[in-house]
Parts: C-alpha cells; sequence; structure tokens
C-alpha cells in the first residue's frame, strides 16, 4: 500500500522538499571523505571540517573584512541606482540621449570594466574609492537598460488612453510608466547587486589593505587554502543575502503583474523548502 | 463617395444627394465631421495609403460602425477623429471644434482592456477622473453605479487579472464612460472575447450606449456585429482605405438576439458580404 500517509509517501515526500538540502549535504560529505580517501593536500584542496575550522578561527578577522567589502558594494549599487535610473528617464524622455548617449552606454559594456580598477587605482589610492566606483561602473549597466525597457515597453494603445484623458507627461509617468517598470527594474536590480559584489571583490584584488579579497590575496600568499575558501563562502553568503533583500523589495512592493505573482510565489516556495 | 438606403423591403435606393442630406440636417450639431480625409505613412516599403479622401459625418446620439477588413484604415480613422494621430490631408471636426491634438470630450475603447495591473477596477475606472482633475468623491458612486450595472457588482477591489477578459473589457467600458463624455470611440472593443461573450457583450453595450444617449463610433470587422449595433454602417474598402458604401440600417431602434435570425437583418447582412465579394475581400468556392 503507498498511499498518500504511508512511510514511503512520506519520506518521498520529505525527500522531495529537502531535495536541495540533502543534495548540499551529500557533496560536501562525497568531498569530505574523496579529500580524506585521496590524501590530497590541505593547500590544494581543504576538505569542508577544515573549511569550517578555519571560519571559527578568524571569524573576527573575516567580519570586519565582510563589512569593508559590503560597505563598498552597497555604495557602489546605491550609486548605480542613484545615477542610473535617472539616467534611464533621460534616455526614454530625451531624443538626445536615446540616440547619442545610449548607444554610447550599450557600446561602452564592451569595455572589461574590471581592466579599469588598476587606473582608478593610480588617480585614487589604496581606499574604498576606486572599489566602489568598479562595483558602481559593473552594476548601474542593468540598472539602466531594465529601467529603459520597463520604462519604454508601454503599450502604445495605453499611452492613446492616457492623452485622450489630457494626461500631462508628469502623469503619464507616475500613474504608467513607472509602476509599469518597476517589476524590470527590480530584475535589473537583482542582477545589479550581484554584480556589484564582484566589482568590489576585484577592486580589492588590485590593491587595497582591507576587504575579504585583501583577504583572500594574504591567505592564498600564505598558502592558507582553508582561510581562502572561508572567505568565498563569506562572499557567497553575503551575494546570497543581497540578493534576498533585494527580492524582499519586489514582495514588499505587492502586485505588479501575475507574472511578478506567480514568480515570487515559486521563490517563496523554494525559500521554504530549503 | 456614395450613399446607399437600405429600405425595408431589400431594395437598394441609390439617391447620392437625398439620403445624405436627411442624415445631415436631422442633425444640427454633428458630433464628428471628416472631410476629404486621408492619411499616408511613411514605411520602410515606401509610401504606404492607410486612408484615402473619406468623408463621413456622424449625428448626434447616432451608432455608426466602420466595418472593414484588417488593414483598412479603420483603426487609422478612429485615431485621427480621438486626434491621436494626424491627417495628412483633410479636416476633422469632433463635437463642433476642429481636432488638432488629442480630443479629451470622449471616452475610447480598444481591443484590449488597457486596465492597468496593479489597480483595482475601481481604481482603474477612477484613473480617468484622477487624470482629469476631476473630484474623484463624487464619482465613486457613479462609477460603483456603472459597475453594478455592467454586471461588476462584487468586484470593485479585484484585480484584472483576476477577472476574465469580458469582466476587463465591461470595466475598460465604464472607464470610458464614467466622466460622461457625449463620443465614445470603440476600437474593436469585443475582438479578442469569444464568440458567445461578444454577442452578449454587443447587446449589453447596445442598451447601455442608448441608455446613456452616447454618440457611438464602432469599428469593427464582423458584418453582423456591425448591422446589429448601428443605425448606419461605413464599410470600407482594402488599402488604401477607401469609403465604399455608407448603408442605413433600417431596423428597429432596439435591438434583440432574435432580430439576427430575421429576414431583414440577413438582408443586410448578405449585401455588406456581397460588396466584400465585389471588393475581393470574401472568395466564394462554386463547385463547377
Amino acid at each position: 500500500m503507498s498511499g498518500p500517509h504511508s512511510p514511503f509517501a512520506m519520506i518521498s515526500a520529505l525527500v522531495d522538499r529537502f531535495a536541495v538540502v540533502i543534495a548540499v549535504v551529500a557533496v560536501l560529505l562525497a568531498w569530505e571523505i574523496a579529500v580524506k580517501l585521496g590524501s590530497v593536500p590541505v593547500y590544494v584542496l581543504p576538505p569542508p571540517s577544515d573549511i569550517w575550522a578555519s571560519m571559527i578561527r578568524n571569524w573576527s578577522a573575516l567580519i570586519a573584512h565582510a563589512w569593508v567589502t559590503l560597505l563598498e558594494t552597497l555604495v557602489g549599487f546605491g550609486l548605480s541606482l542613484a545615477i542610473g535610473i535617472p539616467l534611464a528617464v533621460l534616455i526614454v524622455y530625451s531624443r538626445i540621449f536615446d540616440r547619442v548617449v545610449y548607444p554610447m552606454l550599450v557600446a561602452s559594456q564592451a569595455v572589461p570594466k574590471v581592466v579599469l580598477a588598476p587606473i582608478l587605482l593610480i588617480g585614487l589610492g589604496y581606499g574604498i574609492g576606486p572599489k566602489i566606483i568598479v562595483a558602481f561602473l559593473i552594476a548601474f549597466f542593468p540598472v539602466v537598460v531594465n529601467t529603459v525597457s520597463g520604462l519604454a515597453s508601454v503599450e502604445r494603445d495605453t499611452l492613446n488612453l492616457m492623452h485622450s484623458m489630457g494626461a500631462s507627461k508628469l502623469d503619464v509617468f507616475r500613474k504608467v510608466r513607472f509602476p509599469h517598470a518597476v517589476p524590470s527594474m527590480i530584475a535589473g536590480f537583482k542582477v545589479a547587486i550581484a554584480f556589484a559584489v564582484v566589482g568590489a571583490v576585484v577592486g580589492e584584488f588590485v590593491g587595497s589593505r582591507s576587504g575579504l579579497g585583501y583577504y583572500m590575496l594574504l591567505a592564498t600568499g600564505n598558502f592558507d587554502t582553508p582561510l581562502v575558501f572561508a572567505c568565498v563562502v563569506f562572499l557567497t553568503l553575503m551575494g546570497v543575502i543581497l540578493f534576498y533583500t533585494v527580492s524582499l523589495l519586489e514582495v514588499a512592493l505587492g502586485r505588479w503583474t501575475r507574472a511578478a505573482r506567480i514568480a515570487q510565489a515559486a521563490e517563496a516556495a523554494r525559500a521554504l523548502g530549503m | 463617395m456614395s450613399k446607399v438606403l437600405w429600405t425595408r423591403d431589400g431594395r437598394v435606393d441609390r439617391d447620392l444627394a437625398a439620403s445624405g442630406d436627411k442624415a445631415d440636417r436631422a442633425n444640427i450639431t454633428a458630433a464628428v465631421a471628416v472631410r476629404n480625409v486621408s492619411k499616408h505613412f511613411e514605411s520602410k516599403r515606401g509610401n504606404v495609403h492607410a486612408v484615402e479622401d473619406v468623408s463621413l459625418t456622424i449625428g448626434m446620439g447616432e451608432f455608426v460602425s466602420i466595418l472593414g477588413p484588417s488593414g483598412c484604415g479603420k483603426s487609422t480613422m478612429l485615431n485621427m477623429i480621438a486626434g491621436l494621430t494626424a491627417p495628412t490631408q483633410g479636416t476633422i471636426e469632433v463635437l463642433g471644434k476642429s481636432v488638432t491634438g488629442p480630443v479629451h470630450e470622449l471616452g475610447i475603447v480598444f481591443q484590449q482592456h488597457l486596465l492597468l495591473p496593479w489597480r483595482t477596477i475601481l481604481h482603474n475606472v477612477l484613473l480617468q477622473i484622477e487624470v482629469r482633475r476631476l473630484n474623484r468623491a463624487s464619482y465613486k458612486e457613479r462609477a460603483e453605479r456603472l459597475l453594478d450595472r455592467v454586471g461588476l457588482g462584487g468586484f470593485f477591489d479585484r484585480f484584472p487579472d483576476e477577472l476574465s477578459g469580458g469582466m476587463n473589457q465591461r470595466a475598460a467600458i465604464v472607464r470610458a464612460l464614467i466622466h460622461d463624455p457625449d463620443l465614445l470611440l470603440m476600437d474593436e472593443p469585443f475582438g479578442a472575447l469569444d464568440a458567445i461573450t461578444r454577442d452578449q457583450m454587443a447587446l449589453d453595450f447596445h442598451h447601455l450606449s442608448r441608455q446613456e444617449g452616447k454618440t457611438v463610433l464602432f469599428v469593427t470587422h464582423s458584418i453582423s456585429e456591425a448591422v446589429f449595433l448601428s443605425n448606419r454602417v461605413v464599410v470600407m474598402s482594402t488599402r488604401p482605405g477607401r469609403v465604399e458604401e455608407i448603408i442605413s440600417i433600417e431596423l428597429p431602434r432596439e435591438r434583440h438576439f432574435e432580430l439576427r435570425e430575421e429576414p431583414q437583418f440577413a438582408h443586410y447582412t448578405r449585401h455588406v458580404r456581397r460588396l466584400f465579394e465585389r471588393m475581393g475581400v470574401l472568395v466564394e468556392h462554386r463547385s463547377a
């Protein structure tokens, strides 16, 4: 018998619900065992238990460096919003910005922005500045592109309808274009926040005295591979937490489109499953 | 342009001046006056003549349909009357005023309901009031009454994605009526609905527009819908869109479903169908 309440069905339901957790645990276990059995040197690939131990041992230093990286990321991301959103509005409303600035902006994406980090270092020194700027430069583009496409993708007839009501440009922006753009903008923010972390860390790689990127390089120099991995774990967690914080914004802003709501529900279900 | 008066027994009275003048004189102020209007577009394939030398007068309180196949310029006509696109040639007057930009004294319904998904049904209707800087509080009651009347009584606080296409389109019609305009422009308003819903909507809209005393310009590609709803049907040819014929529908003023099975109804639909066959829009298959 395998009805919905039979032990087999219940186990299979549990496996289904916690599939990701089970898979992660399995991979970590396999990693631990493979490294131990294969006697891989710790400096090449440390077992998860060593990484964990290193994380506990260096906890306060990791937290201190994580703060620096977090600050760089958030300021860079904040700048990308503060500059990217108004620029997107200008691109949508101004012919010159649409015809001249936007194509230039798109073309500028061919420049790998991380290679600008050394140049910024020359001008701005070892401080927090160059990292913020690299984070901003990477995060900026998805913000602009998604805001532009959200603002511009309003249906022709919706605009016609608004014009027949005698709507001003500001009315159209406030009542139609902006709320219409929100789901697309948040999708851009999610990409941007993940990029901003990368930008900050790359900036730290190039030259700094603090931050997780710097701490990672330090650990690499000392062949302290468990600590390198501990830094990677911290960066990953930071990325995930920031990503979900932005996703929360989506939930907080409530119901925009059916698609957005269905996506939210799916995400929430997945989060609960974990 | 030739005007054709269809008499009850199905005879065609091709009297250019007589029928035209009669219609014009009966309505001292024309709701819509279109004079020798043409619209040409520049496109990648060259200059497109969407509308060619169209003249048309719609009297106050009339229900006029523009009927034609896809791409005959009927939606372009509606957009020009609404002042949303400018004609290349000719002049348009709406409610006695020359059209030079978007006309505000009307309500428009498009094929898509175009309700804003983040607003409830009631707030979508009140968008019209907000944008016009009218007093929201004083129109709220009218919005609720109209929504009630179109069968959306219990749905004020629902969002568009929670309702069917027909229900949303009803809300869109209420949005077009809320500020009590004299003229309603309808651009294939039931085109996205299933056939049965469409018939019901047409009948309901017929009664609503009569009760509200609106002048209606109704764009459609459905022959029976045009005949069923209208006082006059303007049949347009394929591109370049010209007025092929204007047909007065001499049927009882109040329309009912049974009318569709009546011989006099079939007279009109047959006449239009033959027009479309003559234009090559419809092609009959006959075994040799």
